[in-house]
């Protein structure tokens, strides 16, 4: 696949590569952006080949599930060298410029909260269940995982998000 | 509706609440200016490692030898050497060794017989 074959499938995806890069870093759309322009450098140059095993959007995804775990590795080493301070009080101003809708919804915003709080491998791959509309089988091969593993996971994270939704159905319902 | 529809409405709900802050495509491919930056810190650790590397080799080196004053030493012998290599004593010819107790004892017998 030559770059411009590969710059029209980039873009094909890219807006599902957004939603996957923010929740790859906890949805900082900033981070997001830097995590997605450096795994479609990694595409373009060549550094990540797609090699034709996986579908391309899983490949992709992959890569930048790679990418970002990267970068998480990069900040906790600039977090050792003492930056760790003003990277945080940079991250604390973020989320008050988001302009989500969705956040501005009291529904979206504590799904997401919940969403959080799920162990990351759950997080992921009901992410990539229910989200992107991946198979469990596709998923677990973007996480780089046995599909038995992803399975656990993606069970165990419906569990604990459905007893929220019931939660919170029956406390709206006692408003009421 | 299930719990599978249910969690599938609130995903698609953040699907597109994020699909409205989705970057440019052309913003997004496009390579960054590189910034050719020297963290202070991997030159604080190259100087370090600079600095113990020569510590070691420094550590390491083998005193330097003055090879004529060893010559010198090996060649060296005492002066009282020919003394031990040409005495004999009453009980025995050879000096090379220490005196035991034995052989004082006998010599203080043969002093006696001497005396008497």
């Amino acid at each position: 696949m030559d770059e411009s074959e590969l710059r029209v499938q980039l873009e094909q995806f890219h807006p599902v590569s957004y939603g996957w890069a923010l929740s790859c870093c906890a949805h900082n759309p900033m981070e997001a952006e830097d995590i997605l322009q450096t795994a479609y450098l990694k595409v373009l140059d060549g550094r990540a080949r797609f090699d034709g095993r996986a579908a391309f959007k899983t490949w992709l995804f992959a890569v930048i599930r790679h990418t970002a775990a990267d970068e998480r590795r990069r900040r906790w080493l600039h977090w050792l060298r003492l930056d760790g301070y003003r990277q945080e009080r940079d991250d604390e101003v973020q989320p008050a410029a988001r302009g989500d809708a969705l956040e501005q919804t009291e529904r979206g915003q504590l799904f997401r909260e919940k969403l959080a709080k799920l162990p990351r491998r759950q997080q992921e791959v009901l992410h990539l269940v229910f989200y992107q509309d991946l198979t469990i089988e596709a998923a677990a091969g973007v996480m780089g995982i046995s599909v038995g593993s992803a399975r656990t996971h993606y069970e165990r994270g419906k569990q604990r998000l459905g007893e929220w939704l019931q939660q919170s159905e029956d406390f709206n319902e006692s408003r009421r | 509706m299930n719990l599978d529809d249910k969690l599938r409405q609130s995903f698609h709900e953040l699907r597109a609440a994020d699909a409205q802050g989705v970057p440019l495509f052309s913003r997004v491919a496009r390579p960054r200016p590189r910034t050719v930056t020297v963290p202070w810190i991997r030159l604080a650790a190259g100087v370090a490692g600079l600095a113990a590397l020569l510590l070691v080799v420094k550590l390491n080196r083998p005193p330097a030898t003055d090879t004529q004053q060893w010559a010198t030493l090996s060649n060296w012998s005492a002066t009282t050497d020919e003394l031990l290599t040409g005495a004999s004593t009453p009980w025995g010819s050879s000096t090379l060794s220490t005196p035991t107790d034995s052989w004082l004892k006998n010599s203080n017998q043969i002093n006696q017989k001497e005396t008497l």
